[in-house]
Formats: structure tokens, C-alpha cells, sequence
């Protein structure tokens, strides 16, 4: 049992150091808004995959953490994830029941809660002009989505073998 | 649970606004971001890796042609630099004559910027370079071009500079044909400047070149900070909309200069002046009578 923690615990850091590499990635100046919110979707996945060992706190953490590494001001990015991963950890198991399309709409909204708070809690901090730019970032992730879909599937199918 | 998510949401808004206003809040955190410099290094190092190899491998006919271009190109600079030396000895007796000091340049460093994306709402970047190199805040940042921005932050082996393309960021410039002065901010992530508060009448032009005027004693005076993209006169409106193109490449540099501004008479000039008035004294008599 212990050596299946610790499998699990590694993957669960590489995965998030995959997530936080992706994230500072230098794109061009035009692909820069498509940039998908790596962190969040790393953490969604997780959440679904082993719902009882991440836990707010460390959510929590590693928003902090983002912000740091992004240099946006604290909270900025912790707050929504502690908020999409609550509303996850809560209504996680309904979700999985859902057929793939009902899914993919929460998730969109739940993308698009995310993004929301986000740029509100950014404007609080210092004005930016609204564009429709604002808005790539969440059809990436939601799109990005459905690959996390299919790796939770592949994930289940694998421990259902146990 | 939900309790745990209303302490953390409390204690995560709390640090969220204390941040605004504690410097110490932001010490702490640029202490903090140490931290994040391993996960940086790990994006930047590959980045850096590609760019090493593309510009090793490099076939010899490519290398010779490159090399004869580098000399033909030398000896024309060297020329100009000739007539350099000898317009600086001109320029220094004319300012003496004025009774002035020279503007002599000061200690500069080159400095690379991480390979990393910050957020796209923000228009910083990293430095390599900190405290560790006698970085200060408030250090102009310049690239080959032009100024690139300012540095807000100083770790020990970081800094973050602002760009002058963030809203939050003002420099004092003035237009190099028509001498007229104003203040040119940010627009945000479309990388344009824009003229603060620009009055009607004033002479400003399409393709004008800006310069920082040095006002401010921030940032030095005489390097290009952009050119005017467009001048729009509204009716009605007392003041014109002037957009300005940055002559810095904002987005597309990979070196920095970080710039010492020699610490000249001028100032302790100004300073002295302003001692005097203060203590009620009458001002020093400049020589030249106007």
C-alpha cells in the first residue's frame, strides 16, 4: 500500500511540475492568450482521479505558488482554483455519472468561473482594457478538457484492474 | 469542508489586499519567489539550449559571408565614430560656455531576460541579474533600441522590470523635432504608448520621434522611447489623443542594458538651489545674466 501512495504521490508531482512548466512556456505574441490554464486542468484531473487525497489546502498552495511563479498578486490565481476545486471535491461524483456533452458544458462554465474571478480579481489590482482576447484562454482549456476526459478514463480503466 | 474553503478565502482575500498595501508584504514575497526560480530555470534552460544549437550549427559559407558583412560594417561605424569623439569635445566646451555640466554616461551592465511568460495581463519581465550586481528599484532598463522600462522589484539574483507598455508605468519624454514635453504611459498588452494630457495647440507630428527627457530623474535624457503612430484631434476635446509606437523591441528582446546614471553637478546644482530657497537665502548667481 505504501508503494502505491508513493506511485501516486510522484505522479501527481511530475504532473504538476508539467503543469507549472507548460504554464511559463514563452509563446508568441500571438499565441500567448490560447496559453490554457495548464494548473487548473492538471488539478481537475487529480481531483476526479484521486478525490480523497487532494485536499483544499493544497490547492490553496499551489495557487499561491502560481501566483509567485506568474508574478501576478497574491491570490489571484488561488482564489478561483480554491473556489472550481471546492465546487469539484463537492459534486465530483455526480459529475462522472454525466454523459460527455452535459459534462463538457459544466466544465465550460466552470472554466468560464474561473476565468471570471480571475480577470476581476486582476482588475481590482490595476485596470486593463476588455477584449475578446480575454475569452481565448477559456475555449482552450475547455477544448484541452476533453484530453483530460479521455487520460481519467484510461486512468479508471487501469485501476479497475486491481 | 466548507468551512475550510471560508478560512482559506478569507485568509487568501486577506493577503490578496495587504499585498496592495505593504511594501513589507512585497519584500516578503520577492524573498518567497526564490522559490520559483528552480521551476523558471527549468523552462529557460531548454529554450536557451535551442537557440545555442541553431546558432552553432551553422554552415561555414554562412559564417564567411556573415564575417565580410561584421567588417564592411565595422569600418563604416568606425568612421562615424571618428566624427563622434569629435562632436562630444565640441559638445563639452559649448555646454562649459553655458555653464553647465556634461552629461557623462554612466556605468551600464547587459543583463538577459529569463525565457519565461509571465501573464499576459502583465507587462513585466525577469532579469537575471539582482541585489547581488548593485541592482536598485526605480533602475532604467534599455535595449538596443530604446528604454525598455524600469525595475519595480529586486531580489538576490532576480529583478522585474515594468515595461513602459504597462499602464501603470509613466516616462517623461519629449518630441526630438518640436522639443515639446509630455508624458508618455502605457496602454497595456496592445504595446503602444500613449501622451498624457497633450494640448490642443501643440506641435506634434505623424512619425515624430520621442526621447526621454530626463525630467523626472529617472530615467536618463536622450534615448528613444518611440514614435508617434497617430495624432487624433477631437473637436470639443481640450486635449489630443497621441499613440505612440515603442522604438524598444518590448516583446522580441533577449538582453537588456541596466544603466548607473552618472550622479551629475546638475543635480547637486538643483539641490543646492533648493537648499537655499528653503533656508531663505538668496540663490547663487549663475554667471550668465539673462
Amino acid at each position: 500500500m505504501k508503494h502505491e501512495s508513493l506511485g501516486i504521490w510522484l505522479k501527481f508531482s511530475l504532473s504538476i511540475l508539467l503543469a507549472l512548466v507548460l504554464s511559463i512556456l514563452p509563446l508568441s505574441a500571438a499565441l500567448n492568450w490560447w496559453q490554457p490554464a495548464w494548473l487548473l486542468l492538471a488539478l481537475i484531473f487529480w481531483i476526479f482521479a484521486e478525490p480523497t487525497r487532494v485536499g483544499l489546502f493544497t490547492i490553496w498552495l499551489l495557487g499561491l505558488y502560481f501566483d509567485l511563479l506568474t508574478e501576478s498578486p497574491l491570490g489571484q490565481h488561488a482564489i478561483p482554483l480554491l473556489l472550481v476545486g471546492y465546487l469539484l471535491l463537492k459534486f465530483h461524483a455526480r459529475l462522472t455519472i454525466f454523459p460527455f456533452a452535459r459534462q463538457f458544458l459544466v466544465m465550460f462554465i466552470l472554466v468560464l468561473f474561473y476565468y471570471g474571478v480571475q480577470y476581476e480579481l486582476a482588475h481590482l489590482t490595476h485596470s486593463f482594457n476588455w477584449s475578446i482576447q480575454l475569452f481565448y484562454p477559456v475555449i482552450s482549456t475547455s477544448i484541452l478538457w476533453i484530453i483530460v476526459f479521455n487520460l481519467l478514463k484510461s486512468y479508471q480503466h487501469h485501476l479497475k484492474k486491481w | 469542508m466548507g468551512l475550510r474553503l471560508t478560512v482559506l478565502l478569507i485568509l487568501s482575500l486577506s493577503l490578496f489586499f495587504w499585498e496592495q498595501s505593504s511594501p513589507f508584504c512585497r519584500h516578503l514575497r520577492f524573498q518567497f519567489s526564490l522559490l520559483t526560480l528552480p521551476v523558471q530555470k527549468l523552462v529557460d534552460a531548454p529554450v536557451r539550449l535551442v537557440s545555442w544549437v541553431s546558432s552553432t550549427i551553422v554552415t561555414q559559407q554562412h559564417l564567411l559571408d556573415d564575417n565580410a558583412r561584421l567588417r564592411a560594417n565595422e569600418l563604416i561605424l568606425e568612421a562615424k565614430l571618428q566624427r563622434l569623439v569629435a562632436l562630444q569635445t565640441e559638445n563639452q566646451s559649448l555646454h562649459q560656455l553655458l555653464n553647465s555640466s556634461a552629461h557623462v554616461g554612466g556605468e551600464t551592465i547587459v543583463a538577459q531576460l529569463l525565457a519565461v511568460d509571465l501573464d499576459p495581463l502583465v507587462q513585466q519581465v525577469i532579469l537575471n541579474k539582482g541585489s547581488k550586481d548593485k541592482v536598485y528599484e526605480g533602475q532604467p532598463v534599455l535595449d538596443a533600441y530604446g528604454v525598455m522600462g524600469q525595475v519595480v522589484t529586486v531580489g538576490l539574483y532576480t529583478s522585474r522590470v515594468l515595461l513602459i507598455s504597462d499602464p501603470r508605468s509613466a516616462i517623461p519624454v519629449q518630441d526630438s523635432r518640436s522639443g515639446m514635453r509630455a508624458i508618455a504611459v502605457g496602454s497595456g498588452s496592445g504595446g503602444s504608448l500613449s501622451l498624457l494630457h497633450v494640448p490642443d495647440m501643440s506641435d506634434i507630428r505623424e512619425g515624430d520621434l520621442l526621447v526621454s527627457s530626463g525630467l523626472g530623474l529617472r530615467f536618463p535624457a536622450g534615448y528613444p522611447v518611440g514614435k508617434v503612430q497617430k495624432v487624433e484631434r477631437i473637436s470639443g476635446e481640450a486635449f489630443v489623443s497621441v499613440v505612440v509606437t515603442p522604438a524598444a523591441r518590448l516583446h522580441k528582446t533577449e538582453q537588456v542594458l541596466l544603466v548607473w546614471p552618472e550622479k551629475n553637478d546638475q543635480y547637486e546644482e538643483v539641490q543646492q538651489q533648493l537648499l537655499h530657497h528653503h533656508l531663505g537665502g538668496v540663490l547663487p548667481s549663475s554667471g550668465a545674466a539673462t
